[in-house]
């Protein structure tokens, strides 16, 4: 058992700093199993035929970013619903998968690589990455002009318009970096598998919805999130080898939590009321 | 942040979005087959072809009416229902809980029981998002997908645990629930079964409820028009709580179905899905029993007619997820809501 | 430096004509006041000045530019800041004194701090000090309409225009305000616009003051040609004819011995009312009678006091059990509130009756478009049962609600802000229909933000200033310029 299982972690923290970027920005990002999954493919095949990890992940940047992207204009411009858009986009891109590794390969399954991918001084390289995500998510977000403005744009875009600015190009631009990262995260769990594996995503792209709201939605709680969500998964897989204790109810206990945190905080934010002054009470009845 | 968006397209726009959607599946058959004319011919006669491609039809189109109607029930009302794939996936356990701790002797009549247990769970789930939201004002949007996160990886653990674990086989499942609980089989060896015909008869039921009652009246109007409900005198906590129990209750039901009807135990992950799927369906339907039915058989025709095609050769790769997504793309690309103008005061 | 000129918007869902060709002068280094009953355009005009608005017709004119629809126009230099600005939640008071005007690209902890002196230092100027760490949920709308201030008068601009600026805050304060604003105009050469009501206030600051009616500019002038009486009257001029015919029906006094059907105690707005009468509360915007709306009829807690209906203390119940309880309630946000814009008409009138309608349980389509039918005779409504409620007019929508609210005669009618909107035509329909209401028994509050209305129908006018009642009589006793009088506090 590790302190820190970087393998699980890793792919887990990307992902979940994909769908923080894109719900701060007001448009909670529903395609990122998709898109880690797509990620997944897109690093290997790069690496299949280039060798090249660097590129690998590039590619599986751009690609991430480009669905983003293409969740931004069905929203954005055509008006769809953020979610169901998002939905559809789900449904498409591992069909899309499995369409493209079959045709260049012939079957829909494992795809091997060779070499392991680096580690520096005992950390995985890719840990150092996601850490350095970690930070610059933390400094963008709430230290720049750009991530105040995204902030703005995501809980009030009637202030954004009081100030002269519109909220549709910020919100894009999340959608594509949370795309982008979603895809990350993808690449760095079949890079470190060392293979593509159908359905390898298994459903970390909705465990980093849960990461978000359990890590309070911002960097480094999400990072402690992921953290405890990555133990979890380690001690179920360990419980899954000694069989007589339930690793199901390890798996389960998060979710359970998040729950419990997010009604509390709801809770919470019911007890103040909006600026204006009046309160929201719903009127009390004596029945 | 919510994507609030009311499902009330025109009925136009819904079947210029299927046609589309159509159009683009077809095209790509004819473009990307090898044999166009066969990949075609699969697709539109393939699910009706047989005795168990009918069979196949029919249950996965009964199914998707029951997730379809549970969708609808909650969207109607104002609330978004995401635990689906939970709600499912606990009934079935329930059912087989219940299937394996009955006397067999009770027969029929234990089939019943197991399906309330199934229905019951379901509705737990369910209306304690509603509860959540009715006291704290939690989002349930989020707390059924939370809750029904929760739900699966307890449902995997219970049910290859003592008492309920199969002694081995390929497949993660369950033990067989015993054969007197069974649902009898039609049109076999395919998936149908008699049980997923209770779909027609709920989809009667809600549609008389919800469009010819005062208590659907009522729920519509939650769904139109939240603030307009609670100042007309509505109980908002009722009408918040109770189409989401009721949602999570048909979930559970399909649930049990599948359990004691198809697989006859409990197979890991057999609901992966069945919650999108019903939102889809609801969607199409735009949250109408009834307008459930036909939505969900030409989700189910869409869904075996691609499965055929792939089978056959005929095409490389699953149509139907591509298919459902431009559905779902192109039906809420047309959704605007219609403007009425500046409500300023001077 | 900024010339309005023919100034035109009718909003599109009612058909008002919220400002006719206004022409209005804004000089440098000068405050303008701009004072108006509610509904007279100030809001509107001064959206249309500051680009929240579109106009139908005119220009603004910037310093001999023209402002086009493209101009960002904050950017220009007209800064607008509204009694209740726009806010988010969860940003800090700081973040949104930056968002949009952000000055930096390293938003650190250093850059926070002098970020917060800064703020501050102007904040002084202006005579307050703030929490700048407070969040958006966490601030007061006076924390909030300050850091607004702070905000929009760090990116220097030209024109500065205050809406109700002192409208929350006690006596000294809003002279510190005031006078900072003043002394700004005379340093920069800027010059600001206020919205305001308090007519001692206009006449102490500002240097030309500028009476709105009924969407034109009734006159300019300055303190010294005129005083606060002759400043009331052009408010309320005791020439206001009445905004409608008059009824041929005589108008009968309701019987004083009469059951007390509804009655508050030991709140900010005490009154008894009793079978028959009809119950005018007005003020200005702001200053009482707009919250009495959600307090009279349920919809949010009375923070003080009891209610009472029928003898009855319904303090605590909400507006299920007052409406079983025979109160009706026109709500003065009909769109929002008060019907479900995208049902069809026959769906929008029967909420109150599903449960009668039903036989056996099941609503039949045909008993409800009977009903609606019903109802479209007696009270002369437009539409069809199966049309979408969006289509109709505004004036169309509100006779919908009233005859929803009234056909049944409820013990108590509450009617907020019910004519605003309407042409004379609706309103001598509505005032007749009160009228008619009042005769069958019902007790009505009608409350307004138009006080001259209140001569039309109702039996006994209050009025409120300063976020209580200050006066109660019977219509008889009182004047437009009276009442007038009372609003504007000069009493």
């Amino acid at each position: 058992m590790n302190l820190i299982p970087f393998d699980l972690l890793t792919p887990l923290l990307v992902a979940t700093l994909g769908a923080l970027w894109s719900e701060r920005a007001g448009v909670l990002n529903i395609a990122l199993e998709g898109q880690m999954l797509a990620g997944a493919l897109t690093a290997v095949l790069t690496v299949h035929f280039t060798g090249n990890l660097a590129l690998s992940l590039i590619a599986a940047l751009a690609f991430g970013a480009l669905t983003g992207l293409l969740l931004a204009w069905g929203t954005l411009d055509l008006g769809a619903d953020p979610f169901i858009a998002a939905l559809g986009l789900n449904l498409f891109l591992p069909a899309l998968v499995g369409w493209v590794s079959f045709s260049l390969f012939g079957n829909l399954g494992v795809i091997r690589l060779g070499a392991a991918p680096p580690v520096w001084f005992g950390v995985p390289v890719f840990f150092l990455v996601a850490l350095g995500l970690t930070v610059a998510t933390q400094a963008l977000l709430f230290h720049t002009p750009w991530g105040l403005r995204l902030r703005a744009a995501g809980t009030s875009p009637a202030l954004m318009a009081s100030r002269g600015l519109g909220t549709k190009g910020l919100q894009r631009q999340a959608l594509g970096l949370s795309g982008a990262l979603g895809a990350l995260g993808g690449a760095f769990l079949a890079l470190t598998l060392g293979a593509f594996v159908p359905g390898i995503s298994a459903g970390k792209g909705w465990i980093a919805l849960v990461a978000l709201y359990l890590g309070l939605r911002r960097p480094w709680p999400v990072l402690a999130a992921c953290l405890v969500l990555a133990w979890t998964e380690q001690a179920s897989n360990l419980l899954q080898s000694v069989r007589n204790l339930p690793s199901g109810l390890v798996l389960g206990l998060p979710s359970l939590l998040t729950v419990v945190v997010f009604v509390a905080t709801s809770a919470a934010k019911k007890r103040f009321s909006p600026g204006t002054g009046r309160r929201l009470s719903r009127g009390r009845s004596r029945r | 942040m919510k994507p609030r968006s009311n499902p009330l397209t025109s009925g136009v726009g819904t079947l210029v979005a299927l046609g589309l959607a159509l159009i683009l599946a077809v095209l790509l058959l004819a473009m990307l087959s090898p044999n166009p004319a066969g990949a075609l011919r699969a697709f539109f006669w393939g699910p009706l072809s047989s005795g168990l491609a009918w069979g196949n039809l029919l249950n996965q189109g009964l199914l998707l009416t029951l997730t379809g109607l549970a969708a609808s029930l909650a969207f109607g009302a104002g609330s978004f229902n995401l635990g689906g794939e939970g709600q499912t996936y606990t009934g079935g356990l329930a059912a087989l809980a219940a299937a394996l701790v009955l006397p067999v002797a009770w027969g029929p009549g234990g089939t019943l029981v197991a399906l309330t247990a199934g229905i019951a769970a379901g509705m737990t789930l369910g209306g304690l998002s509603g509860w959540l939201k009715v006291r704290f004002d939690a989002d349930e949007m989020i707390t059924t997908f939370l809750l029904s996160a929760s739900a699966v990886p307890l449902v995997d653990a219970v049910m290859t645990g003592p008492g309920i674990g199969a002694a081995e086989s390929m497949l993660i499942q369950s033990r067989p629930a015993p054969e007197a609980f069974w649902l009898p089989g039609l049109l076999t060896p395919s998936n149908f079964h008699v049980g997923v015909l209770v779909a027609l008869p709920l989809v009667v039921l809600f549609g008389i409820l919800v469009n010819h009652t005062p208590w659907g009246y009522r729920l519509r109007l939650m769904g139109r028009n939240r603030d307009f409900a609670r100042y007309a005198g509505i109980s908002t906590g009722f009408y918040a709580l109770v189409p989401l129990a009721l949602s999570g209750g048909l979930h559970g039901l399909a649930g049990a179905l599948g359990v004691l009807g198809t697989q006859h135990a409990l197979v890991q992950g057999f609901s992966a899905g069945w919650g999108w799927n019903g939102i889809a369906v609801a969607l199409i339907a735009r949250t109408n029993p009834w307008a459930v039915v036909p939505a969900a058989f030409l989700l189910a025709f869409l869904d075996q007619a691609s499965r055929t095609v792939v089978l056959q050769g005929q095409f490389p790769f699953q149509l139907s997820a591509l298919f459902q997504a431009a559905i779902l793309f192109f039906i809420t690309a047309r959704i605007v809501l219609p403007r009425f103008g500046d409500r300023r005061k001077a | 430096m900024v010339r309005i000129e023919g100034l035109t918007k009718t909003w599109p869902d009612n058909g008002v004509t919220a400002c006719n060709a206004v022409d209005l002068e804004i000089r440098a280094g000068e405050v303008l006041a701009l004072l108006g009953e509610n509904g007279a355009g100030k809001s509107t005009l001064m959206g249309l000045l500051a680009g929240t608005i579109r106009a139908d017709a005119g220009q603004v004119v910037l310093e001999g530019r023209v402002i086009t629809p493209k101009d960002r126009v904050l950017d220009l230099g007209i800064a607008l800041v509204p009694q209740h600005p726009q806010f988010s939640p969860d940003l800090t008071l700081w973040e949104h004194a930056l968002v949009g005007d952000e000055r930096a690209l390293w938003l650190g902890p250093r850059a926070r701090r002098r970020l917060i002196e800064s703020l501050s230092a102007t904040a002084a100027q202006w005579g307050f000090t703030l929490d700048w760490t407070l969040t958006g949920r966490q601030a007061g709308p006076l924390a909030l309409q300050r850091a607004t201030l702070t905000a929009l008068f760090r990116r220097n601009p030209k024109v500065l225009i205050l809406d109700e600026p002192t409208a929350a805050l006690p006596g000294p304060e809003a002279e510190a305000l005031l006078s900072a604003v003043a002394a700004w105009t005379k340093k920069e050469g800027t010059a600001v616009v206020f919205i305001t009501h308090k007519l001692p206030e206009a006449m102490a600051w500002a240097d030309r003051i500028a009476v709105m009616r009924s969407g034109k500019i009734e006159a300019v002038v300055t303190p010294a040609e005129t005083s606060l009486e002759a400043l009331g009257a052009l408010l309320f001029p005791a020439t206001a004819t009445a905004t409608v015919e008059p009824e041929e029906e005589p108008w009968v006094s309701p019987d004083p011995a009469a059951p007390v059907v509804f009655e508050t105690r030991g709140t900010r707005a005490d009154f008894t009312l009793r079978a028959g009468e009809v119950l005018g509360l007005t003020s200005l915007r702001g200053e009482g009678a707009e919250a009495l709306e959600d307090e009279l009829t349920g919809m949010s807690p009375l923070p003080e006091g009891c209610l009472h209906m029928d003898g009855r203390d319904v303090t605590h119940r909400d507006i299920a059990d007052l409406r079983r309880l025979g109160l009706s309630y026109v709500p003065s946000d009909r769109l929002g509130r008060g019907s479900s814009p995208l049902s069809q008409l026959a769906s929008n009138v029967i909420p109150y009756r599903v449960g009668q309608l039903a036989r056996r349980g099941l609503l039949r389509r045909g008993s409800v478009r009977a009903y609606f039918h019903e109802l479209k005779t007696r009270f002369g409504l437009a539409g069809e049962a199966g049309q979408r409620l969006v289509t109709l007019s505004g004036g169309n929508i509100q006779k919908l609600i009233l005859a929803r609210e009234m056909e049944h005669n409820p013990r108590v009618l509450i009617l907020a802000e019910p004519s605003w909107g309407l042409d004379l035509e609706a309103r001598r329909i509505l005032y007749g229909l009160i009228r008619k209401s009042a005769r069958q028994g019902t007790a009505v509050v009608l409350l307004t933000s138009e006080p001259l209305e209140l001569f039309e129908v109702c039996t006994r006018i209050g009025a409120l200033a300063g976020g209580r009642l200050r006066a109660l009589k019977p219509t008889a006793e009182w004047t437009p310029e009276s009442l007038g009088r009372v609003l504007l506090g000069l009493v």
